[in-house]
């Protein structure tokens, strides 16, 4: 099922197209190496042209006679072979005396594969692939041919298969000779009277013999490094090189006590091989990278329209490239930070972090501070505590504080991250109930309309004012005597028909009822005392009876 | 031509290799997409007096002969890969038998696909992409779209069931 589902070949056109566009897959070493192949053919192209002429090279034949040209041969050498073997073995010791296999003339000689032979003068230079071929005719040194691809790169690397310099090679346009045979001598060295096959030589190109790959791959590795015998512990130090496998698990690895800690979690002792392998080609750590960091910024302005719908609960994410962080931003701000903030946290940055990010709302009205009271990651969990502090009443304006969490990336494991942010309102409730507290306990009653506020059970708004008080009490007259609670009531009642209730009710022997005037300091107040009964006014001048 | 060479591959090398994957990439090796990427860009620079002018032509022209060499490559690794032996010119050619109804049900599934793909978003449409049609391996894209080779793997399993969801809704699948 998966593997028809994204059957991703064989699309239509303007699919193709689309995807070019939008996910290009060729970065600029590709490009390059691209470009190296092309000029590569085409350098030996232009060397070769159909124009060319190149002599000492049989021109192609029909099939027929290389069966023909082949069956001489094979009769030519079958009576060449013995005699010239048995004239060596007559011949007397001496220098002089020793020669070189017969001289073959290639113009003449027959060839087996007529394709292949002029291949080997002609087409091969520069291709890529190593090409082995005995080449026709076979002179009696039996000697092998390989055609190489001709570079510069690592010439020491030819020594070991060059040989006697290759017959010349005649070019009537232009005369390039690179290094295209590389003869391995099995028997006796080259003939000294070369096969007359071409002309002039004036530079020479070395071979090139591709790079050793390692010896143990970087799959063999990982392999190695899951099957150690792992302790669900860590040993003390820094790292000196990370290595990330496909499955997402982070090997770290201690050079100095020969340990690799796997996710950060495990411990291992790591093999000779394994060290040696990675002191090759293992990412070195970096210690600049190796804790987490976290800060808030707090901003105000420059707010999307929706800012508050979308951080109405905080609103996190993890980020890990710099797509996620503009699709995060552009729910928050305006384009001018969203550019601020994308020039910070770039493609390089998101290289080697992670950022996990949460925009959470302050409230107008209270100039509070969001402050991170500490952070930590571990394998299993990301956890950051931030904390309200100074409350102060401040201009009523709403603002957004970004929580940022800088975590290197062999850090993040996709755990969870604990975002242990306090609410605002609910750090504010806690501060201000203790302050209530306070207040109770030491004038002996109960904030009431500060609780019905705190507890949202009314709102801050309607207070009584003296004229108000004042006028109420003249419409209710005095009381009859002593014991009329019932006028005390009238008074109460009228009074939260304005303002709901009490600021305060308490007293230590006696009720106490408490109307604060204007504002909420308490400096300006009616009090309503139920037992007299009696209604005073009280400011920082002194206490004074209403009637 | 060595400048316009590389300008060349730098403008259409993406194009040309989308063109090349979407035919032989799922025969061929990175070293065959890539010699047949560079087939098509030598045989552009043959003739580099011929070349079209504008953009678009050049597009144009440059798609069809990354076509034309894709196809040649689908052909030669195929009979490669079967051990047919012969050179280009000995295969050959079996009578079409593809089935009309079947290809446009393809050319359906195809572009609900590409739909599904795009409606996932990025990253996740990239994911999918390098992954299942460039055939780009987990630590790979996570280079290209910086993300560690897990949360690749993560993100292209819930986009992989986010999209057979979609395909599923769309009755392409029981």
């Amino acid at each position: 099922m998966k593997k028809d589902l994204f059957r991703f070949s064989d699309l239509d056109d303007n699919i193709v197209e689309n995807i070019s566009e939008k996910y290009p897959d060729m970065d600029k070493s590709e490009q390059k190496s691209i470009c190296k192949k092309v000029r590569q053919r085409l350098n030996t192209a232009e060397d070769f042209t159909p124009a060319d002429v190149v002599s000492g090279v049989e021109t192609a034949k029909k099939p027929v006679f290389r069966y023909i040209f082949g069956t001489a041969a094979a009769v030519f050498a079958l009576a060449v072979i013995p005699v010239a073997f048995k004239a060596l073995k007559n011949a007397p010791d001496g220098p002089e005396n020793i020669q070189g296999p017969p001289a073959v003339d290639m113009a003449t000689a027959p060839v087996e594969d007529e394709e292949k032979s002029t291949a080997a003068v002609t087409t091969k230079i520069g291709e890529s692939d190593i090409i082995a071929e005995v080449t026709a005719p076979q002179p009696p040194t039996d000697e092998t041919t390989i055609v190489l691809p001709t570079s510069s790169e690592n010439p020491e690397k030819t020594k070991e298969t060059e040989a006697p310099p290759p017959p010349p090679v005649t070019k009537e346009k232009r005369t390039t000779t690179k290094a295209l045979r590389t003869t391995v001598p099995q028997a006796p060295p080259a003939p000294t009277s070369a096969p007359a096959v071409s002309t002039p030589v004036t530079t020479t190109k070395p071979v090139t013999v591709p790079p050793a790959p390692p010896a143990i791959s970087e799959g063999d590795i990982f392999d190695m490094l899951a099957n150690l015998s792992y302790s669900p512990y860590t040993c003390d130090g820094i790292a000196d090189y990370i290595l990330t496998a496909e499955d997402g698990t982070i090997y770290q690895i201690l050079v100095g006590c020969k340990h690799v800690w796997r996710n950060g979690s495990e411990e291992a002792d790591i093999t000779p091989e394994i060290l040696e392998w990675v002191k090759k080609y293992g990412e070195p750590y970096k210690v600049k990278d190796h804790n987490a960091k976290a800060e808030i910024d707090w901003s105000f302005g420059d707010f999307t329209d929706n800012v508050w719908g979308v951080t109405y609960s905080g609103y996190s994410e993890v980020i890990t490239n710099t797509y996620e962080l503009r699709e995060y931003l552009e729910k928050i701000y305006r384009d001018d930070k969203v550019e601020q903030y994308l020039n910070q946290y770039n493609d390089s940055y998101f290289r080697s972090n992670v950022l996990a990010l949460n925009a959470v709302q302050q409230s107008a009205g209270a100039r509070s501070m969001l402050e991170i009271e500490d952070f930590a990651v571990n394998s299993s969990e990301i956890k950051l505590t931030a904390k309200w502090k100074n409350f102060e009443v401040a201009e009523c304006v709403m603002s957004i504080n970004l929580v940022k969490l800088e975590i290197p990336k062999h850090m993040y494991v996709e755990q969870p991250i604990n975002w242990n942010i306090a609410d605002e309102n609910e750090e504010y409730y806690n501060i201000r109930m203790k302050e209530i507290e306070e207040y109770e306990r030491q004038n002996i009653c109960t904030m009431v309309r500060e609780r019905a506020i705190l507890n949202g059970e009314m709102a801050d708004v309607n207070r009584l004012t003296f004229k108000q008080a004042e006028k109420i009490i003249k419409e209710n007259g005095t009381p009859n005597d002593i014991y009329d609670s019932a006028y005390a009531d009238r008074i109460i009642e009228a009074f939260n028909e304005i303002c709901d209730c009490p600021d305060i009710i308490g007293g230590s022997g006696i009720t106490r009822y408490e109307y604060w005037l204007g504002d909420n300091s308490g400096s300006e107040k009616i009090i309503i005392f139920l037992e007299q009964p009696a209604v005073w006014y009280e400011s920082k001048y002194g206490r004074e009876r209403l009637r | 031509m060595a400048d316009k060479l590389e300008m060349l591959v730098e403008k259409f090398g993406g194009y040309v290799k989308a063109i090349i994957v979407n035919k032989i990439g799922s025969v061929a090796s990175y070293e065959d997409i890539e010699d047949c990427i560079s087939d098509v860009f030598l045989e552009v620079c043959k003739n580099p007096d011929n070349l079209p002018a504008s953009d678009n032509e050049m597009k144009y022209f440059i798609g069809t002969i990354a076509k034309r060499r894709a196809v040649d490559y689908f052909r030669r690794i195929s009979c490669k890969n079967n051990n047919c032996g012969g050179t280009d010119e000995d295969i050959i050619l079996t009578p079409d038998k593809t089935n009309i109804e079947e290809e446009s049900d393809k050319k359906a599934l195809n572009t609900a696909l590409w739909n599904a793909v795009q409606s996932l978003g990025e990253p996740d449409s990239a994911i999918i992409i390098y992954r299942y049609f460039y055939r780009r391996k987990a630590h790979e894209i996570g280079k290209i779209l910086s993300l560690s080779p897990a949360a690749v793997h993560k993100r292209a399993q819930r986009a992989e069931k986010k999209i057979k969801e979609i395909l599923v809704n769309q009755g392409f699948y029981e």
